[in-house]
């Protein structure tokens, strides 16, 4: 096949993705503080106020913060097509996501209808806009086939996610457009973290891995069907949950194993703090999808620890939030090379200027993020069961925050002097 | 002096492959062309390198094996 004179978009332009990935550390850093402030009555139950400010905080504020950000930049490296008008679409979804979930933190921490209506209005704006956006790109026909299903399948979840959200939250407001069970709310938390967030982060490694880490492809049978029979199970779990529930955690274990087979299987075993967060991910699913089949009566025999909490930290922080920084710690180095790079097309002396890509993440800043990571996971597993120790967490959650923002600033900081330095000689 | 230059960049991490055409086009003869040997497509790239006076020319061998021609566009202008 011969590809020739056809139209491919390029990056856009990098504060674009970047905007969003500064905030994700903000907020990671505001869930430290609700924890702080809540104490240990946070703990009692996922239907406590606080605790739903905290899970949206991780979730709207933190994972999908970095994906809406990430998507910007995987579409035109993937697809070859971005989404139209990147600019205003990006700064209007950014700000107003960023609004809206401080909005609705802060609705649901002091319970002020006001706020409410506030965090529906800014996210179904923010989140409608980029749901659109994408919808655009992803309606076309797209190589990469079994990834981009993977994106137009985490996409509808998403629209799902947000229409669920904005029921339940007319719902608490006295606004009856869903029927009062605890069903629409278990199906609003499981598309967000295994339809959003699980198919796309699996949509993407299917690229992303044999890509940076020069892996084997993931095997045929795998990028075909994996992503649809997820999407499947998640349908059925809304009928029959615990069916529904059961395959999902079966078809995790799965990924889980080939993504291991498929690291163990790279070209250049070279030390990367990247592929250890993936490799943590993957363990961590793994575990939490066999932990779902060890029976209720059998849990509460031997283990103090709620059994829907534990499997939701490790699928939330152990599993999603250690590919989504592990990804960050990859993508915004290469990101900021690549962008310096592409300006070299037309001025090969500009080539001078840019730094070695060790320059724009040190290895051990990245080592010592993993490592912080890890203890403020094990003391989340610890607090669920000793909520007491909820300090200890709060506080490694904060170091960690701010561990991530700082790695982020020196690699932003370097590309914008790098960025005048060559304009400035272009002169 | 020879007008085809050969790199192959299907091993190397991003962001080797454009490290390596960036150098390899740096010294590229006026009437000379690069041929790439990629393992995927390098969507981004392809507008900057229009958008810079390059034209390119790509041939897909296998689902994860890429030939990409780079030469400069000609000259149009009188």
């Amino acid at each position: 096949m011969k590809l020739t004179g056809l139209s491919f978009d390029a990056l856009p332009p990098i504060d674009l993705p970047f905007r969003f990935f500064i905030c994700a550390p903000f907020f990671m850093l505001l869930c430290a503080g609700v924890i702080l402030v809540s104490g240990e009555s946070l703990w009692l139950s996922r239907w406590q106020p606080s605790m739903l400010a905290l899970i949206h905080g991780f979730t709207l504020g933190f994972l999908t913060m970095v994906m809406l950000g990430a998507l910007l930049q995987l579409l035109p490296v993937i697809a070859g097509i971005g989404i139209v008008k990147p600019r205003p679409v990006a700064c209007f979804s950014h700000a107003l996501l960023s609004l809206g979930t401080l909005s609705l933190m802060a609705g649901f921490m002091y319970f002020d209808a006001l706020l409410i209506y506030s965090a529906m209005l800014l996210l179904a704006l923010a989140l409608g806009v980029y749901i659109a956006a994408l919808i655009w790109v992803l309606i076309k026909k797209l190589s990469q086939g079994d990834s981009i299903w993977g994106f137009r399948l985490a996409t509808f979840s998403l629209l799902v996610v947000t229409l669920l959200g904005l029921a339940l939250l007319a719902r608490n407001l006295g606004v009856e457009w869903i029927p009062t069970t605890k069903m629409v709310t278990n199906v609003h938390a499981l598309w967000g973290l295994t339809g959003w967030a699980g198919i796309l982060i699996i949509a993407v490694s299917f690229q992303v891995i044999p890509m940076f880490h020069v892996a084997p492809a993931f095997p045929l049978w795998v990028r075909r069907f994996l992503i649809p029979a997820i999407f499947i199970a998640l349908i059925l779990s809304i009928a029959f949950p615990t069916l529904g529930l059961a395959a999902i955690n079966g078809l995790h274990a799965i990924f889980a194993l080939v993504l291991l087979f498929v690291i163990h299987q790279r070209k250049r075993k070279v030390p990367d703090t990247s592929i250890r967060y993936w490799q943590l991910g993957a363990l961590a699913l793994l575990l939490s999808s066999l932990l779902f089949f060890i029976p209720e009566t059998l849990w509460n025999r031997y283990l103090a620890v709620n059994k829907t909490h534990l499997l939701v930290a490790l699928f939330l922080f152990f599993y999603l939030m250690s590919i989504i920084q592990g990804m960050l710690l990859k993508i915004l180095p290469f990101l900021s090379y690549t962008h310096l790079q592409q300006r070299c097309l037309i001025n090969f002396e500009a080539m001078q200027y840019i730094p070695n890509m060790h320059e724009f993440l040190n290895k051990k800043h990245g080592q010592w993020l993993f490592y912080l990571h890890i203890i403020s996971g094990l003391l989340l597993i610890f607090v669920l069961a000793w909520p007491s120790l909820y300090a200890a967490f709060a506080v490694s959650l904060a170091l960690e925050s701010i561990g991530l923002l700082a790695i982020m600033l020196k690699i932003m900081s370097l590309y914008f002097a790098v960025n005048t330095k060559i304009s400035q000689a272009a002169k | 002096m020879t007008l085809l230059t050969e790199i192959d960049v299907r091993e190397l991490p991003p962001p080797e492959p454009m490290t390596a055409i960036l150098s390899a086009l740096s010294t590229l003869p006026q009437q000379g062309m690069l041929r790439v040997h990629h393992s995927r497509q390098p969507y981004p790239l392809y507008a900057k390198l229009e958008a810079a006076g390059w034209a390119y020319e790509c041939e897909q061998l296998s689902d994860h094996y890429f030939l990409i021609s780079i030469y400069r566009q000609l000259d149009s202008s009188p």
